[in-house]
């Protein structure tokens, strides 16, 4: 017999029984809808979280003062440690042969006065080289430069969340405002970064000159941290270990534990990457026992339907009908359920993914490749769990199903 | 016909078709073991974050320098909170039992002979013990009059007892706090775990007038621990303190505080973190496969009640009502969806013990899952059963019987 013929009565036989063969459907959409809101899920928190690594800053390496320790899920730092130094940055920068740039970095949260606007922000002491390791660029106006950070000038470029907050919609450029007590004069802004890993907003920041900040804002002769720009993807690894090896020896620390802690950007990525995954994995898995129950479904009403067809088999047997045919019927028959079931979970958990970023912040990725897998291993499923059925309705004797009931 | 044997006959007709009834069975008992699973594992989720909870004290908060959202540890660079700011918080907001000043070092060096340990040192008035619950288990705590004369005394943490000491007695032993000498007048009870996952035996505690003046050198506290009569009244409290602080360090609007008030409530968030939202999102997971079981049940049902057309009609024939029948099919659904749950609850029981035992995952078996396993199951039963049943009933005998 020929396969469409086969296809024909299989689906002729599939409506015939709307109602059993809607609940077989429903059991599958459910236990594949979910799964497909599941992995989108994951996948678009991976995205996200991938995406405010990378927008730290190419092949980052960050260095900071102390070391830090992981409390309530957030890296911390324990205590003040006053032994990173400027000249460490300049010392990595000739010593280490796989960085490319290094600029020491100060932050404190001051508050900013302008006109009647107070505002209370972040304000990043940096080199020049600070804007491009960060990928930190200009909308407007420029860059502090090299001189004027050694002449101390009081110069601030603003992040676009400062600049609104504080300008409140007029032009900030050649206006001077205040940090703290110490005037400044505003000249550039930048583009905005968004928010980072946690959630944080990167633009709610000043940046200004770092000799400026560490000696007019600060006073204190050490910094926090060193970001660095190692020369390649592949020097990442290669450009922390020459960096630990050179801070041990500048800062003698023969046997004592480091002083300091290096962040990696690659190592970061990784596992940030490993716990999204392993997360996504386990709900996703617990998502699936629905896509097995309603399997099992499908395969009870499959052997069901053998036993009540068993008349037809044995007639179709008679007529010439082969062991094969009956099996391919039964077959294309739990396939044809699976796989509807299949699509229509997937249309319905699309929705969904789609919509989850419209009504709350849980961002989605509905990944093509994702859809037309978990289509495929709906209908794998009907196969598997239809081949028991459809083996045992080929393997009826054609007398003795005839002669049932 | 009477009820009871209605009822027999559903159960018996059920065991004549074994096959059938596996498969019913089979959705409420894989959806009721996931449930119980997880339900076990979020509930020592929920049981350690008691813990830390208690920990902390349930009815204590902690004001702490150093603003933002975040929680402990308190920010060293913060120097705005001063003795005086406790002593006003003690004059002017009501219902508070006790308010207790410390000051604090992380990573102090202590020495006792050739033992070296680092652990955190605590400057303390006399009331800490009754702030923390946390009397000396050895020896005596820390007197108001060890505060008055600044003297050179202090109290161990078991952590800081063992490293130095060994097994040997620690009273009135002379050690090093940093290059100051004390005298160990009492030992702490053993505490565990804090909050934010240190150990809290690994400290000593010394008067805080001796901690400020000879050996931090410093004017500022690092926190003010403060208890409340009632629970209640906590929010209240909190509110009224951030007030008083806030204008007693000129703190103006919009400028942010320059302290924070830690609660339990505020603790627990931080102890639980995501996997409260998880443990939701993984049970409502399993609720909807119990659902999915719910609707397999259902197709089976239905499925049998059409082949029992004839069985049906004989019935109604020979004197069965609608009633009968109904009951019949409905104790057939209630009576698998019961099962599943057993059998269910055994597995779920059985693979929660071989997780503990086998991995590093924590689960603790309450009675409540088996008690929601049970209402699901129920539910499940009656919903499911009842329009496959109707339909069994609807059946005109006449029509049935051809």
């Amino acid at each position: 017999m020929k396969f469409s013929r086969n296809l024909r009565l299989s689906s002729r036989i599939l409506m015939a029984h709307k109602l059993r063969t809607m609940l077989s459907v429903i059991g599958m959409a459910v236990g594949i809808g979910s799964v497909a809101i599941v992995v989108s899920a994951g996948q678009g928190t991976e995205r996200r979280i991938l995406q405010s690594i990378r927008n730290m800053g190419t092949n980052l390496i960050v260095v900071n003062a102390g070391q830090t320790r992981i409390m309530a899920g957030r890296k911390r730092q324990t205590a003040t440690v006053t032994t990173l130094l400027p000249s460490d940055a300049k010392a990595i920068l000739e010593h280490c042969p796989s960085v490319a740039l290094a600029s020491p970095v100060v932050t404190k949260k001051l508050t900013a006065r302008w006109g009647a606007g107070v505002v209370p922000v972040e304000v990043v002491g940096m080199t020049a080289e600070g804007y491009v390791i960060r990928n930190t660029t200009i909308a407007s106006g420029r860059v502090s430069t090299p001189e004027e950070g050694r002449a101390k000038r009081r110069v601030a470029v603003l992040a676009p969340t400062a600049a609104s907050n504080l300008y409140d919609g007029n032009d900030p450029i050649g206006t001077r405002f205040r940090l703290g007590r110490v005037p400044f004069e505003t000249i550039g802004v930048t583009e905005p970064k968004g928010m980072d890993a946690n959630g944080v907003d990167q633009d709610d920041v000043i940046y200004v000159p770092l000799e400026t900040a560490m000696r007019r804002l600060m006073n204190v002769p050490y910094v926090q941290s060193i970001y660095v720009q190692a020369a390649g993807v592949d020097k990442l690894d290669a450009a922390e270990a020459e960096i630990r090896e050179l801070l041990r020896q500048r800062h003698r620390l023969y046997g004592r534990p480091d002083d300091f802690s290096i962040q990696n950007q690659a190592t970061l990525i990784e596992a940030e990457r490993e716990t999204v995954r392993a997360m996504t994995l386990l709900v996703g898995s617990v998502a699936g026992i629905s896509l097995i129950v309603g399997g099992v479904g499908i395969l009870a009403v499959m052997l069901l339907s053998v036993r009540e067809r068993t008349r037809e088999i044995g007639l179709r047997r008679a007529l010439g009908a082969r062991c094969k045919d009956i099996q391919n019927q039964f077959l294309i028959e739990s396939t044809m359920l699976a796989s509807t079931g299949g699509a229509i979970g997937v249309i319905g958990g699309i929705g969904i993914a789609y919509l989850m970023p419209l009504l709350g912040y849980w961002e989605t990725v509905i990944s093509w490749p994702t859809v037309g897998g978990t289509v495929l291993f709906s209908s794998t499923l009907g196969v598997v769990f239809g081949l028991y059925p459809a083996m045992r309705a080929a393997h009826l004797e054609p007398i003795t199903a005839l002669g049932a009931e | 016909m009477s009820p009871y044997r209605v009822i027999r006959q559903g159960v018996t007709s059920l065991g004549t078709h074994k096959l059938r009834t596996f498969f019913m069975l089979s959705g409420t008992m894989v959806g009721i073991a996931a449930l119980v699973v997880i339900m076990a594992i979020g509930e020592a989720t929920e049981r350690r974050v008691m813990q830390r909870v208690n920990n902390f004290g349930p009815t204590a908060m902690m004001l702490i320098p150093g603003g933002g959202r975040d929680l402990p540890p308190p920010d060293p660079n913060v120097t705005t909170l001063m003795p005086d700011d406790a002593e006003a918080i003690r004059e002017q907001v009501d219902g508070l039992t006790v308010v207790s000043p410390m000051v604090r070092q992380m990573a102090v060096t202590l020495r006792y002979k050739g033992n070296q340990f680092q652990a955190g040192v605590f400057g303390i008035r006399s009331n800490w013990h009754a702030a923390w619950n946390w009397e000396a288990s050895e020896g005596t705590g820390i007197t108001e009059q060890d505060v008055a004369t600044l003297s050179r005394v202090c109290v161990l943490g078991q952590t800081v007892k063992r490293e130095l000491f060994g097994d040997t007695a620690p009273l009135q032993e002379r050690i090093y706090v940093g290059k100051i000498g004390f005298t160990v007048k009492g030992v702490l009870e053993e505490r565990g775990v804090s909050p934010g996952g240190g150990d809290m035996d690994a400290r000593v505690v010394i008067p805080i007038t001796t901690a400020m003046r000879r050996v931090f050198n410093m004017e500022h506290l690092s926190m003010i621990r403060i208890l409340t009569d009632d629970l209640e009244l906590l929010p209240e409290q909190t509110r009224a303190i951030r007030t008083l602080i806030r204008e007693r360090h000129h703190i103006r609007r919009p400028e942010e505080d320059d302290f924070r008030i830690v609660t339990p409530m505020g603790i627990a968030e931080m102890v639980r973190g995501i996997s409260g939202t998880l443990s939701a999102l993984l049970t409502a997971l399993a609720g909807l496969s119990l659902v999915v079981g719910g609707i397999v049940l259902m197709n089976i049902l239905l499925i049998s009640v059409t082949e029992r057309r004839k069985e049906i009609g004989l019935r109604r024939a020979v004197g069965a009502r609608r009633r009968d029948i109904l009951l019949q099919f409905l104790t057939e659904s209630l009576s698998v969806s019961l099962l599943g749950m057993f059998i269910g609850g055994l597995v779920g029981w059985g693979v929660t013990k071989l997780l503990v035992r086998t991995t590093s995952i924590a689960a603790t078996l309450a009675w409540e899952p088996f008690a929601l396993g049970a209402v699901c199951a129920l539910l499940v039963g009656l919903l499911f059963g009842l329009q496959p049943a109707r339909r069994a009933a609807k059946l005109h005998p006449v029509e049935a019987l051809r």
